[in-house]
């Protein structure tokens, strides 16, 4: 006899996912139409945390904005100064010293080896494989004692200042850097071993949030995390990247 | 800086998107085009597909309140950027106060819909044929649009009474519990 697999009969479900779930990092709500397993409906709101960042600014004067800056997030603040101070030379036709503008790429390559180890670290401790979500925190922290080394500042740095820099770096700091680097790519070789093979990470990072043929512009407007980034800063002429 | 060129030529009078374009001008080096608002989405969609100029991604939209300073008052800014030739183009497109409301560029890009209910919330400008037009970081009960230059910066708004929503579980027990209590105890709770 044929066997015959019989749907179960199913009734959607909404469900109120947030504004605080532990899943999420902050506060966002998403309110879920749910067929069993599958999500059929997600309507986000996403207006928890706005702090009102820019009406602020509005009262402020130019240089007073760069605090501001450091709190947009947290895991980059020395790029997002860079990014301002840099709008703002350009709208006073103000050029920066050479020196400065190697320190800025210095500093932001930094932060940004920050702010990916930890959203990989997160997203992987979100897969279930807690130990790599570690092993990248502790990377993440030496990166932090290079940038508080630096600035004074673990994350609010408000370092960079409009045509130049708050100071120059520490006499020590290309020893610090190499010496933090050494044990960063220690710890990477050994997140390389617990992720990359692993079914489960591998699994939901290759089947889900796909682009189809790398064709970002048919897609729904989606912020291409690294694919073409590299490629159009040094289009651009974005600061001295790709020099 | 790479972005310059001289693109601009593209958009004379006479070129592609023809007697919409009213200004164009290259402060600091950006291509920047000032459109009519009328067929909106009609230009957006020459920018985006036509072979030549290939805007393909939508950067960003956002607006400027030039309250006292500018007519007509806003004006909604849109950053495009072409990845096949590595170049942007900032659009701006001036709306009186009279008549906040540009086309919606959702059909275009479906990414547009967040950033245009953004602009919507803040600034009050709205979206036609916008397919979801609600308040997206406020509530639906606040009042005003913050970003315009004439909301002060420390307006309180009035507390909104608890919004029942459809579906939520309510727990009746320690509601029951007090109102047996207050029935054998009288008025002493």
């Amino acid at each position: 006899m044929k066997a015959e697999t019989k749907e179960l009969p199913s009734e959607i479900m909404e469900l109120q996912m947030g504004p605080s779930h532990p899943a999420t990092h902050g506060t966002i709500k998403f309110n879920l139409k749910l067929d069993g397993e599958k999500v059929l409906d997600c309507d986000v709101e996403v207006g928890f945390l706005h702090r009102g960042f820019d009406k602020s600014c509005e009262q402020a004067t130019w240089t007073q904005v760069i605090p501001y800056t450091d709190r947009l997030n947290y895991a980059s603040s020395l790029i997002n100064n860079v990014g301002y101070a840099l709008a703002v030379e350009k709208l006073i036709g103000a050029e920066t010293p050479l020196r400065c503008q190697y320190i800025r790429v210095i500093v932001s390559e930094l932060a940004r080896l920050y702010d990916h180890l930890t959203c990989c670290g997160m997203a992987s401790s979100e897969l279930g494989a807690i130990t790599a979500g570690f092993y990248m925190i502790e990377a993440r922290e030496l990166i932090t004692r290079i940038i508080e080394n630096l600035t004074g500042a673990r994350l609010t740095v408000t370092y960079v200042r409009i045509g130049g820099l708050k100071h120059d770096l520490p006499h020590d700091f290309a020893e610090s850097v190499t010496r933090a680097f050494k044990t960063i790519r220690k710890l990477l070789d050994d997140c390389d071993r617990l992720l990359s093979r692993n079914r489960i990470f591998s699994t939901a990072c290759r089947t889900s949030a796909l682009f189809p043929g790398n064709r970002v512009e048919l897609l729904p407007h989606r912020a291409d995390p690294a694919l073409h980034r590299r490629r159009l800063r040094r289009a651009q002429g974005f600061s001295l990247f790709g020099v | 800086m790479a972005n310059g060129g001289n693109q601009l030529s593209t958009f004379s009078r006479s070129g592609k998107l023809g007697s919409k374009v009213i200004e164009t001008s290259e402060p600091q080096g950006d291509d920047v085009l000032i459109l009519d608002r009328s067929d909106l989405r009609e230009s957006f969609r020459i920018l985006k597909e036509d072979p030549e100029l290939d805007f393909a991604f939508l950067s960003d939209i956002t607006a400027v309140d030039y309250w006292h300073k500018k007519e007509p008052r806003f004006e909604v800014v849109y950053q495009i950027l072409s990845r096949a030739k590595r170049r942007r183009l900032r659009i701006r497109v001036p709306v009186p106060e009279n008549d906040p409301s540009v086309e919606s560029l959702t059909p275009l890009w479906r990414g547009a819909n967040f950033m245009e209910r953004e602009v919507w919330d803040l600034f009050g400008i709205r979206f036609i044929d916008h397919p979801d037009l609600r308040r997206i970081l406020l509530y639906d009960e606040f009042k005003g649009y913050p970003l315009r230059k004439d909301y002060p910066v420390n307006l309180v708004q009035p507390r909104v009474p608890e919004r029942p929503v459809d579906g939520t579980f309510v727990d009746e027990r320690s509601r029951n519990k007090l109102l047996r209590l207050q029935k054998s105890l009288g008025s002493k709770i």
